[in-house]
Protein backbone atom coordinates (compact mmCIF):
# COMPACT_ATOMS: atom_id res chain seq x y z
CA UNK A 1 0.00 0.00 0.00
CA UNK A 2 0.95 3.04 -1.07
CA UNK A 3 2.42 5.54 2.24
CA UNK A 4 -0.23 8.65 3.01
CA UNK A 5 1.98 11.89 2.08
CA UNK A 6 2.76 14.07 5.16
CA UNK A 7 1.11 17.75 3.89
CA UNK A 8 3.05 20.63 5.25
CA UNK A 9 3.85 18.49 8.57
CA UNK A 10 5.77 21.49 10.38
CA UNK A 11 2.22 23.97 9.84
CA UNK A 12 0.26 21.40 11.15
CA UNK A 13 -0.67 22.09 14.60
CA UNK A 14 -2.26 19.57 16.67
CA UNK A 15 -6.23 20.94 17.18
CA UNK A 16 -7.15 21.68 20.73
CA UNK A 17 -9.63 19.13 20.92
CA UNK A 18 -7.56 16.52 19.05
CA UNK A 19 -5.50 15.13 22.37
CA UNK A 20 -8.82 14.00 24.19
CA UNK A 21 -9.52 10.84 26.17
CA UNK A 22 -10.45 9.30 23.10
CA UNK A 23 -7.50 10.23 20.93
CA UNK A 24 -5.31 8.47 23.57
CA UNK A 25 -7.02 5.47 23.61
CA UNK A 26 -7.03 5.10 20.11
CA UNK A 27 -3.39 5.94 20.23
CA UNK A 28 -3.27 3.05 23.16
CA UNK A 29 -5.32 0.66 20.88
CA UNK A 30 -2.46 1.19 17.81
CA UNK A 31 0.50 0.72 19.94
CA UNK A 32 -0.91 -3.13 20.77
CA UNK A 33 -1.31 -3.58 17.32
CA UNK A 34 1.91 -2.29 16.47
CA UNK A 35 3.48 -4.51 19.29
CA UNK A 36 1.70 -7.18 17.53
CA UNK A 37 3.33 -6.55 14.20
CA UNK A 38 0.74 -4.55 12.08
CA UNK A 39 2.79 -2.24 10.06
CA UNK A 40 0.28 -0.26 8.98
CA UNK A 41 -0.80 1.07 12.14
CA UNK A 42 2.66 2.16 13.15
CA UNK A 43 2.56 4.17 10.09
CA UNK A 44 -0.61 5.58 10.97
CA UNK A 45 0.31 5.95 14.56
CA UNK A 46 3.28 8.09 13.56
CA UNK A 47 1.90 10.02 11.29
CA UNK A 48 -1.10 10.97 13.84
CA UNK A 49 1.94 11.15 16.61
CA UNK A 50 4.06 13.19 15.16
CA UNK A 51 2.95 16.41 15.00
CA UNK A 52 2.06 16.62 19.05
CA UNK A 53 5.75 15.17 19.34
CA UNK A 54 7.03 18.17 17.24
CA UNK A 55 5.26 20.67 18.98
CA UNK A 56 6.22 19.67 22.50
CA UNK A 57 9.63 19.90 21.19
CA UNK A 58 9.32 23.53 19.27
CA UNK A 59 7.88 24.58 22.62
CA UNK A 60 11.61 23.06 24.37
CA UNK A 61 13.98 23.52 22.12
CA UNK A 62 14.69 27.41 20.98
CA UNK A 63 17.20 26.86 18.33
CA UNK A 64 15.10 26.50 15.27
CA UNK A 65 17.97 24.44 13.45
CA UNK A 66 18.48 21.96 16.44
CA UNK A 67 14.25 21.16 16.55
CA UNK A 68 14.56 18.79 13.19
CA UNK A 69 17.40 16.84 15.08
CA UNK A 70 15.80 16.34 18.07
CA UNK A 71 12.18 15.87 17.07
CA UNK A 72 14.77 12.87 15.04
CA UNK A 73 16.12 11.63 18.28
CA UNK A 74 12.64 11.76 20.20
CA UNK A 75 11.24 9.71 17.36
CA UNK A 76 14.29 6.99 17.14
CA UNK A 77 14.18 6.82 21.20
CA UNK A 78 10.16 6.51 20.65
CA UNK A 79 10.83 3.45 17.90
CA UNK A 80 13.36 1.93 20.44
CA UNK A 81 11.46 1.93 23.51
CA UNK A 82 8.16 0.90 22.01
CA UNK A 83 8.24 -3.01 23.90
CA UNK A 84 8.34 -1.18 27.02
CA UNK A 85 4.66 -0.19 26.58
CA UNK A 86 2.40 -1.63 29.19
CA UNK A 87 -0.77 -1.64 27.00
CA UNK A 88 -3.06 -1.56 30.55
CA UNK A 89 -1.31 1.27 31.82
CA UNK A 90 -2.40 5.28 29.80
CA UNK A 91 -0.28 6.24 27.09
CA UNK A 92 0.49 9.68 28.19
CA UNK A 93 3.14 9.57 30.74
CA UNK A 94 4.73 6.75 28.54
CA UNK A 95 4.74 8.78 25.22
CA UNK A 96 6.28 12.17 27.20
CA UNK A 97 8.83 10.01 29.97
CA UNK A 98 10.36 8.98 26.21
CA UNK A 99 10.22 12.42 25.02
CA UNK A 100 10.92 14.50 27.71
CA UNK A 101 14.59 12.04 27.93
CA UNK A 102 15.46 11.92 24.58
CA UNK A 103 15.17 15.42 24.14
CA UNK A 104 17.44 16.34 26.68
CA UNK A 105 19.95 13.44 25.56
CA UNK A 106 19.62 14.92 22.61
CA UNK A 107 20.17 18.51 23.71
CA UNK A 108 23.32 17.38 25.75
CA UNK A 109 24.86 15.80 22.54
CA UNK A 110 24.45 19.27 20.19
CA UNK A 111 25.40 21.30 22.99
CA UNK A 112 28.47 18.97 23.56
CA UNK A 113 29.21 18.94 19.44
CA UNK A 114 28.26 23.01 19.35
CA UNK A 115 31.13 23.67 21.80
CA UNK A 116 33.87 21.60 19.59
CA UNK A 117 32.49 22.70 15.92
CA UNK A 118 32.83 26.01 13.92
CA UNK A 119 30.41 26.87 11.79
CA UNK A 120 31.30 28.57 8.51
CA UNK A 121 29.08 28.96 5.51
CA UNK A 122 31.93 29.65 2.56
CA UNK A 123 35.41 28.15 3.21
CA UNK A 124 38.21 30.66 2.07
CA UNK A 125 39.40 30.05 -1.18
CA UNK A 126 43.41 31.06 -0.25
CA UNK A 127 44.66 27.48 -0.06
CA UNK A 128 43.29 26.54 -3.24
CA UNK A 129 44.84 29.73 -5.24
CA UNK A 130 48.54 28.85 -4.03
CA UNK A 131 48.20 25.11 -5.43
CA UNK A 132 46.13 25.90 -8.22
CA UNK A 133 49.22 25.33 -10.40
CA UNK A 134 49.29 22.22 -9.28
CA UNK A 135 45.97 20.77 -9.76
CA UNK A 136 46.43 17.33 -11.10
CA UNK A 137 48.76 16.53 -8.73
CA UNK A 138 46.42 17.25 -5.62
CA UNK A 139 42.99 16.21 -7.33
CA UNK A 140 45.37 12.62 -7.38
CA UNK A 141 46.37 13.09 -3.74
CA UNK A 142 43.31 13.73 -2.16
CA UNK A 143 41.47 10.89 -4.48
CA UNK A 144 44.04 8.79 -2.66
CA UNK A 145 43.68 10.14 0.68
CA UNK A 146 39.65 9.88 -0.07
CA UNK A 147 40.00 5.87 -0.59
CA UNK A 148 41.92 5.96 2.40
CA UNK A 149 38.83 7.07 4.54
CA UNK A 150 36.11 4.72 6.19
CA UNK A 151 33.39 3.65 4.13
CA UNK A 152 30.56 6.80 6.20
CA UNK A 153 33.47 9.34 6.51
CA UNK A 154 34.33 8.76 2.73
CA UNK A 155 30.08 8.87 1.66
CA UNK A 156 29.90 12.62 4.09
CA UNK A 157 32.74 14.13 2.51
CA UNK A 158 32.22 13.20 -1.08
CA UNK A 159 28.66 13.88 -0.91
CA UNK A 160 29.19 17.57 0.75
CA UNK A 161 32.11 18.66 -0.98
CA UNK A 162 32.35 16.89 -4.41
CA UNK A 163 28.87 16.52 -4.73
CA UNK A 164 27.93 19.65 -3.37
CA UNK A 165 24.72 18.87 -1.77
CA UNK A 166 23.34 20.48 1.67
CA UNK A 167 24.04 19.11 5.32
CA UNK A 168 19.72 18.77 5.05
CA UNK A 169 20.33 17.31 1.43
CA UNK A 170 23.34 14.57 2.65
CA UNK A 171 21.63 13.87 5.98
CA UNK A 172 18.36 12.81 3.77
CA UNK A 173 19.94 10.95 1.48
CA UNK A 174 22.03 8.61 4.50
CA UNK A 175 19.05 8.53 6.54
CA UNK A 176 20.53 10.40 9.55
CA UNK A 177 20.65 13.01 11.14
CA UNK A 178 22.37 16.59 9.94
CA UNK A 179 24.19 16.89 13.25
CA UNK A 180 25.73 12.96 12.77
CA UNK A 181 26.61 13.97 9.30
CA UNK A 182 28.86 17.10 10.37
CA UNK A 183 30.26 14.75 12.84
CA UNK A 184 31.30 12.31 9.88
CA UNK A 185 32.73 14.78 7.82
CA UNK A 186 34.30 16.40 10.40
CA UNK A 187 36.17 13.17 11.53
CA UNK A 188 36.84 12.36 7.61
CA UNK A 189 38.35 15.89 6.92
CA UNK A 190 40.60 15.46 10.14
CA UNK A 191 41.67 11.72 8.81
CA UNK A 192 42.42 13.62 5.08
CA UNK A 193 44.37 16.45 6.19
CA UNK A 194 46.38 13.74 8.20
CA UNK A 195 47.06 11.79 5.17
CA UNK A 196 47.86 14.79 2.98
CA UNK A 197 50.34 16.06 6.08
CA UNK A 198 52.11 12.36 5.83
CA UNK A 199 52.95 12.71 2.48
CA UNK A 200 53.86 16.25 2.13
CA UNK A 201 56.41 15.16 5.06
CA UNK A 202 57.47 12.15 3.15
CA UNK B 1 25.11 26.67 0.47
CA UNK B 2 21.98 25.94 -0.53
CA UNK B 3 19.64 25.22 2.35
CA UNK B 4 16.24 23.57 1.74
CA UNK B 5 13.02 25.21 2.78
CA UNK B 6 12.21 23.93 6.59
CA UNK B 7 8.64 23.03 5.86
CA UNK B 8 9.15 21.27 2.73
CA UNK B 9 12.40 19.30 4.51
CA UNK B 10 10.83 18.32 8.11
CA UNK B 11 7.76 16.84 6.19
CA UNK B 12 10.51 14.74 3.79
CA UNK B 13 12.50 13.75 6.93
CA UNK B 14 9.58 12.83 8.66
CA UNK B 15 8.43 10.54 5.65
CA UNK B 16 11.94 8.84 5.09
CA UNK B 17 12.10 8.08 9.22
CA UNK B 18 9.02 6.73 9.24
CA UNK B 19 9.68 4.37 6.21
CA UNK B 20 12.86 3.50 7.59
CA UNK B 21 11.34 2.96 11.54
CA UNK B 22 9.00 1.05 9.80
CA UNK B 23 10.46 -1.00 7.82
CA UNK B 24 12.67 -1.73 10.73
CA UNK B 25 9.61 -3.39 12.60
CA UNK B 26 8.87 -6.27 10.11
CA UNK B 27 8.33 -8.51 13.13
CA UNK B 28 6.02 -8.56 15.92
CA UNK B 29 7.40 -6.81 18.92
CA UNK B 30 8.92 -9.28 21.94
CA UNK B 31 6.53 -6.77 24.86
CA UNK B 32 8.89 -6.88 28.65
CA UNK B 33 6.60 -8.69 31.36
CA UNK B 34 4.60 -5.33 33.20
CA UNK B 35 6.14 -4.28 36.40
CA UNK B 36 4.56 -6.96 38.69
CA UNK B 37 5.25 -9.96 36.57
CA UNK B 38 8.99 -8.97 36.92
CA UNK B 39 8.79 -8.48 40.25
CA UNK B 40 7.33 -11.45 40.74
CA UNK B 41 10.36 -13.23 38.87
CA UNK B 42 12.34 -11.30 41.48
CA UNK B 43 10.56 -13.12 44.66
CA UNK B 44 11.04 -16.62 42.78
CA UNK B 45 14.88 -15.17 42.41
CA UNK B 46 15.01 -14.41 45.59
CA UNK B 47 13.47 -17.76 47.46
CA UNK B 48 15.81 -19.45 44.72
CA UNK B 49 18.74 -17.67 46.40
CA UNK B 50 17.90 -17.53 49.73
CA UNK B 51 17.40 -21.27 49.93
CA UNK B 52 20.91 -22.22 47.32
CA UNK B 53 22.90 -20.11 50.53
CA UNK B 54 20.88 -22.12 53.72
CA UNK B 55 21.29 -25.30 51.81
CA UNK B 56 24.78 -24.45 51.19
CA UNK B 57 26.05 -23.08 54.07
CA UNK B 58 23.53 -24.59 57.03
CA UNK B 59 21.63 -22.71 58.96
CA UNK B 60 22.83 -21.24 62.54
CA UNK B 61 22.03 -23.30 65.47
CA UNK B 62 18.66 -21.44 67.48
CA UNK B 63 18.21 -19.64 63.78
CA UNK B 64 14.50 -19.19 64.71
CA UNK B 65 14.57 -18.05 68.51
CA UNK B 66 16.94 -15.49 67.47
CA UNK B 67 14.66 -14.22 65.20
CA UNK B 68 12.12 -13.97 67.33
CA UNK B 69 14.35 -11.63 69.20
CA UNK B 70 12.68 -8.26 68.69
CA UNK B 71 16.75 -6.36 67.52
CA UNK B 72 17.45 -9.70 65.23
CA UNK B 73 14.01 -9.89 63.38
CA UNK B 74 13.72 -6.33 62.59
CA UNK B 75 17.01 -6.65 60.87
CA UNK B 76 16.65 -9.61 58.91
CA UNK B 77 12.87 -7.87 58.19
CA UNK B 78 14.62 -4.69 57.39
CA UNK B 79 17.26 -6.78 54.97
CA UNK B 80 14.91 -8.77 52.67
CA UNK B 81 12.00 -5.56 52.85
CA UNK B 82 14.95 -3.84 51.58
CA UNK B 83 15.99 -6.11 48.92
CA UNK B 84 12.33 -6.19 47.75
CA UNK B 85 11.91 -2.73 47.84
CA UNK B 86 14.94 -1.95 45.79
CA UNK B 87 14.19 -4.81 43.45
CA UNK B 88 10.91 -2.69 43.01
CA UNK B 89 12.47 0.59 42.50
CA UNK B 90 15.23 -0.88 39.74
CA UNK B 91 11.96 -2.32 38.15
CA UNK B 92 9.89 0.86 37.63
CA UNK B 93 12.87 3.16 36.89
CA UNK B 94 14.04 1.03 33.92
CA UNK B 95 10.54 1.48 32.82
CA UNK B 96 9.31 5.09 30.86
CA UNK B 97 6.51 6.67 32.38
CA UNK B 98 6.67 4.86 35.86
CA UNK B 99 7.70 6.51 38.95
CA UNK B 100 8.37 4.94 42.37
CA UNK B 101 6.24 7.02 45.13
CA UNK B 102 7.97 9.33 47.13
CA UNK B 103 6.39 6.92 50.31
CA UNK B 104 8.61 3.82 48.91
CA UNK B 105 11.53 6.19 48.53
CA UNK B 106 11.14 7.69 52.34
CA UNK B 107 10.89 3.82 53.23
CA UNK B 108 13.91 2.51 51.56
CA UNK B 109 15.72 5.28 53.38
CA UNK B 110 14.62 4.32 56.27
CA UNK B 111 15.38 0.80 55.91
CA UNK B 112 19.06 1.22 55.16
CA UNK B 113 19.24 4.02 57.96
CA UNK B 114 17.48 0.76 60.31
CA UNK B 115 20.40 -1.33 59.01
CA UNK B 116 22.94 0.91 60.16
CA UNK B 117 21.36 1.44 63.50
CA UNK B 118 19.65 -1.07 64.67
CA UNK B 119 22.98 -3.20 65.25
CA UNK B 120 24.32 -0.78 68.00
CA UNK B 121 20.88 -1.96 69.57
CA UNK B 122 20.16 -5.14 69.44
CA UNK B 123 23.74 -6.62 68.91
CA UNK B 124 26.68 -6.97 71.06
CA UNK B 125 30.14 -4.89 69.80
CA UNK B 126 32.10 -8.21 69.55
CA UNK B 127 31.34 -12.14 70.23
CA UNK B 128 34.11 -14.11 72.26
CA UNK B 129 35.77 -17.18 70.31
CA UNK B 130 33.39 -19.20 72.82
CA UNK B 131 30.52 -17.72 71.73
CA UNK B 132 30.67 -18.88 68.39
CA UNK B 133 28.17 -21.77 67.88
CA UNK B 134 29.76 -24.72 66.83
CA UNK B 135 29.70 -27.22 63.47
CA UNK B 136 29.10 -23.89 61.14
CA UNK B 137 30.02 -24.04 57.70
CA UNK B 138 30.33 -20.41 57.36
CA UNK B 139 33.45 -18.48 58.98
CA UNK B 140 32.98 -15.07 59.73
CA UNK B 141 35.86 -13.80 57.60
CA UNK B 142 34.35 -15.47 54.87
CA UNK B 143 31.27 -13.12 54.93
CA UNK B 144 32.24 -9.87 53.17
CA UNK B 145 33.95 -12.07 50.18
CA UNK B 146 30.74 -14.45 49.80
CA UNK B 147 28.05 -11.36 50.37
CA UNK B 148 30.13 -10.08 47.01
CA UNK B 149 30.36 -12.81 44.77
CA UNK B 150 27.10 -14.65 45.43
CA UNK B 151 25.35 -11.40 45.34
CA UNK B 152 26.88 -11.21 41.90
CA UNK B 153 24.37 -14.24 40.59
CA UNK B 154 21.15 -12.63 41.30
CA UNK B 155 22.20 -9.28 39.89
CA UNK B 156 23.49 -10.20 36.96
CA UNK B 157 20.50 -12.26 36.13
CA UNK B 158 18.42 -9.26 37.34
CA UNK B 159 20.55 -7.26 35.18
CA UNK B 160 20.16 -9.44 32.17
CA UNK B 161 16.39 -8.70 32.28
CA UNK B 162 16.70 -5.39 32.99
CA UNK B 163 18.36 -4.09 30.38
CA UNK B 164 15.46 -5.27 28.15
CA UNK B 165 13.60 -2.37 29.49
CA UNK B 166 14.63 0.91 28.79
CA UNK B 167 15.54 2.85 31.40
CA UNK B 168 16.15 6.39 31.18
CA UNK B 169 18.13 6.75 34.23
CA UNK B 170 20.72 3.72 33.84
CA UNK B 171 22.68 4.37 37.01
CA UNK B 172 19.86 4.90 38.98
CA UNK B 173 18.50 1.28 37.88
CA UNK B 174 22.05 0.21 38.65
CA UNK B 175 22.08 1.23 42.13
CA UNK B 176 18.70 0.01 43.29
CA UNK B 177 19.29 -3.77 41.28
CA UNK B 178 22.41 -3.36 42.88
CA UNK B 179 20.99 -3.03 46.66
CA UNK B 180 18.41 -5.26 45.78
CA UNK B 181 20.66 -8.04 44.93
CA UNK B 182 23.49 -7.33 47.46
CA UNK B 183 20.70 -7.30 50.25
CA UNK B 184 19.11 -10.29 49.17
CA UNK B 185 22.49 -11.55 49.70
CA UNK B 186 23.50 -9.96 52.77
CA UNK B 187 20.09 -11.41 54.35
CA UNK B 188 20.70 -14.79 53.29
CA UNK B 189 24.10 -15.28 54.74
CA UNK B 190 23.27 -13.40 58.10
CA UNK B 191 20.70 -16.49 58.42
CA UNK B 192 24.43 -18.75 58.19
CA UNK B 193 26.57 -16.04 59.57
CA UNK B 194 27.89 -17.75 63.19
CA UNK B 195 28.74 -13.87 64.22
CA UNK B 196 26.19 -11.28 64.81
CA UNK B 197 27.92 -8.87 66.42
CA UNK B 198 27.88 -4.66 65.33
CA UNK B 199 31.44 -4.59 64.02
CA UNK B 200 30.89 -8.00 61.94
CA UNK B 201 27.19 -7.11 60.75
CA UNK B 202 28.09 -3.23 59.89
CA UNK B 203 31.78 -4.17 57.89
CA UNK B 204 31.17 -8.06 56.68
CA UNK B 205 27.16 -7.38 55.82
CA UNK B 206 26.07 -3.81 55.28
CA UNK B 207 29.46 -2.01 54.05
CA UNK B 208 29.58 -4.28 51.19
CA UNK B 209 25.72 -3.94 49.92
CA UNK B 210 27.22 -0.07 49.90
CA UNK B 211 30.16 -0.48 47.92
CA UNK B 212 28.34 -3.04 45.42
CA UNK B 213 25.44 -0.35 45.21
CA UNK B 214 27.78 2.15 44.31
CA UNK B 215 29.85 -0.03 41.54
CA UNK B 216 26.44 -1.76 39.83
CA UNK B 217 25.62 1.53 39.25
CA UNK B 218 28.79 2.90 38.29
CA UNK B 219 28.34 -0.39 35.58
CA UNK B 220 24.34 -0.18 34.92
CA UNK B 221 25.22 3.85 34.09
CA UNK B 222 26.57 1.58 30.86
CA UNK B 223 24.70 -1.58 30.55
CA UNK B 224 21.30 -0.28 31.42
CA UNK B 225 21.65 2.58 28.55
CA UNK B 226 22.82 0.02 26.04
CA UNK B 227 19.27 -0.13 24.11
CA UNK B 228 19.40 3.55 23.53
CA UNK B 229 22.20 2.99 21.18
CA UNK B 230 21.53 0.09 19.34
CA UNK B 231 21.52 0.60 15.70
CA UNK B 232 18.78 0.20 13.81
CA UNK B 233 19.34 -2.02 10.66
CA UNK B 234 17.93 0.09 8.75
CA UNK B 235 19.62 3.32 9.63
CA UNK B 236 23.07 1.35 10.11
CA UNK B 237 25.82 2.46 12.35
CA UNK B 238 24.50 4.30 15.38
CA UNK B 239 23.69 7.79 14.87
CA UNK B 240 26.12 10.26 16.08
CA UNK B 241 29.13 8.32 16.85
Amino acid sequence: MEPKQAKSFSARKPSSDGWNRLQWESWGRMMTQVQGGDMEAYRRLLDEMGPLLFHYVRRRVFNPEMVQDVYQEVLLTFHKALHTYDPSRPLGPWLFTVARNSLLVALGKNRKFATREVLTENLPDFAAAELSDNDEGLKEELHQALSTLPEIHREAVVLLKLKGLSLEEAARHLGISVAAVKVRAHRGYVHLRKRLMEKKRK
Amino acid sequence: MKTTPKNQSLSQVHRSLVEKLVADRTTRLRRVPPALAQWGLWLALAALVTAGVLAGFHPRPQLWEDLQKPGAGLFALLIFGGSALAAWGAILTSLPGRILPSWQKSLMVLALAGLVMIPFFAFPMTLPDEAYPPGLRLDDDWCLPMVFLIGLFPWAVMGFWLSQNASFSAARTGAWSGASAFLLTTGALDLCCPCWSVSHLLVSHVLPVGIASFLTAWIGAFWFSRWKRTPLPVLGKPRLR
